[in-house]
């Protein structure tokens, strides 16, 4: 039975989400990340070491509860699912904060015993950092997917925190809805926003005979895991959130 | 009729502001820079050069123009210095560097923690140092440019030291020890090199807002890289122009803003200088 449906999925924000890339955040990313989470756990559990994904050649593609994008275009396919989209605001400048790092000499030396005599954190590798996080002000954000709502929100539930620096409190989930939209046909739900604009890095089959506003043309992840050197590819790009 | 957008326009409110009180007696700074040394007006595409260029061009409209390219400047500069190219009929001169800053940053081996190590030449030498001695070569010793003290540190002092050598040099009379405004008027802004090449900044001693003042005043274009980066919410200490990366400001966050506003650019810098990613 396939139970894969068009949907939207929201999460409601504590107080925006922080990124560093000018699209939103991958749904499918968000689900692989879930389910490789809960694999290495098993894998743990079990005694097994789990292979780094840099020293896999060709990762394996996860049974994410998303459709395929049946569109054809040289062998590359995509799940359907959109990246995040900030819902109901004007185009508003992302707001900007700072993180700042600095290099735990201490911490160092349990690590390694041959350390430099200095460790300069004015220059080179272990240099003090202070740098900007941009925050994409939103209360709630929006993807739009063809999947299974049930298995989708099962996987969602145990997300409490979205994008750069969790840790320190940006991203904060409040809650998670799941909505079918039966009245949205499949290709728009895979490849859109609710505004129109392209939602995802995208092949130019996908795109025939169409015209939609993208970010440009460019290398970027297909699907996940997207930074994998293997699921690199010349894309249209999602349309950016800063205009 | 239509409708003016609400709201106060910062661009209208800058062109009201102060001019700054050395503006009047630039253009004849200028003239006796080019009559006295000749040379080149160095372009960079950026606000401050803007200044200068229009500056020179009401005294000197076939002031040689030279642009210093280094390879990996912003898409939009290069587009935005063709457009100015044609529309203000520049003699311009366009100078590439003998390597790009791409080039000597990947053939280092410094930004891929898998490649080995090579000496390269400073970048200094080959994006600054020696465009700069073919430009002199050609067209004299002289150089106009858009360099303030406020930018940094080292172009403070740079401009300090100029100007003491310089009253010291030229001044028997009106000047002190210590130069007070008029000196800094009359002195300011000349720094004598060790090769002989004499650079004129007319705009040293300008502050940031004074530039944008006058490129609102004079409805000047300005490189839209200024308003790219703007609406990405950089802050102003980061609204350069200059080349897109290399080692300096990292830690500040100056790639964060590449990525954001660069997307495809971004990606493939990063596949030939993969250390890219650590900064964002």
């Amino acid at each position: 039975m396939n139970a894969h449906i068009p949907l939207q999925v929201r999460a409601h924000l504590a107080a925006g989400v922080a990124q560093a890339a000018p699209w939103g955040i991958a749904l499918d990313g968000l689900l692989a990340a879930e389910m490789w989470a809960d694999h290495k756990a098993t894998q743990r559990a079990a005694g097994l070491p789990t292979p780094h994904l840099f020293e896999t050649r060709n990762p394996v593609d996860l049974p994410l509860p998303l459709a395929r994008c049946p569109t054809p275009h040289h062998g590359l396919w995509h799940w359907a699912a959109t990246c995040a989209h900030p819902e109901g605001r004007p185009d508003l400048p992302p707001e900007v904060r700072t993180w700042t790092g600095r290099t735990d000499s201490r911490a160092l030396t349990h690590l390694t015993p041959a350390l430099p005599a200095v460790l300069s954190d004015r220059q080179g590798r272990y240099r003090a950092r202070h740098m900007p996080l941009l925050v994409t002000p939103a209360t709630t954000i929006v993807w739009q997917a063809v999947g299974d709502p049930d298995h989708i929100r099962a996987l969602l539930g145990g997300i409490t925190a979205i994008g750069k620096k969790r840790s320190t409190g940006e991203g904060h989930v409040l809650s998670w809805d799941i909505t079918p939209t039966p009245d949205l046909d499949p290709w728009t739900a895979a490849h859109l926003h609710p505004d129109g604009t392209l939602g995802r890095p995208t092949p130019d089959g996908c795109l025939t005979g169409r015209h939609v506003r993208h970010g440009g043309h460019g290398t970027a992840g297909l699907r996940p895991p997207y930074m994998h050197p293997a699921r690199q590819h010349t894309l249209h790009l999602p349309a950016l959130l800063d205009g | 009729m239509p409708s003016p957008d609400p709201g106060l326009d910062p661009t209208r409110l800058a062109a009201l502001r102060r001019p700054h009180p050395a503006t009047p007696g630039l253009p004849q700074r200028i003239r006796d820079h080019l009559d006295t040394h000749d040379g080149y007006l160095a372009f960079s595409g950026g606000k401050d050069s803007m200044v200068v260029l229009h500056l020179a061009l009401t005294v000197e409209p076939n002031v040689p123009v030279v642009f210093f390219d280094s390879g990996l400047e912003f898409p939009e500069t290069y587009q935005y210095i063709r457009q100015l190219h044609t529309e203000l009929g520049l003699q311009l001169h366009w100078i590439r560097a003998r390597h790009t800053t791409l080039e000597l940053l990947a053939a280092s081996g410094a930004w891929d923690h898998t490649a080995p190590r090579h000496p390269t030449p400073d970048l200094h030498d080959v994006l600054i140092t020696e465009p700069a001695a073919r430009a002199h070569h050609e067209h004299g010793r002289g150089e106009l440019w858009g360099v303030r003290a406020q930018e940094s540190r080292g172009r403070a002092a740079l401009y300090a030291n100029a100007l003491r050598a310089e009253v010291a040099r030229s001044c028997t009379s009106c000047c002190t020890a210590h130069p007070h405004p008029a000196a800094r008027r009359r002195h300011g802004g000349l720094i004598r090199r060790v090769d002989g090449t004499v650079a004129f900044g007319p705009i040293w001693d300008w502050k940031t807002p004074d530039v944008w003042a006058y490129l609102a005043r004079h409805h000047l274009p300005v490189n839209p890289v200024y308003t790219k980066l703007r609406r990405l919410g950089a802050p102003e200490h980061f609204l350069r122009v200059s080349h897109m990366l290399d080692g300096n400001r990292l830690e500040d966050g100056r790639i964060t803003w590449l990525r954001r506003g660069w997307p495809d650019l971004f990606e493939d810098l990063a596949r030939v200088l993969p250390r890219l990613r650590e900064f964002v």
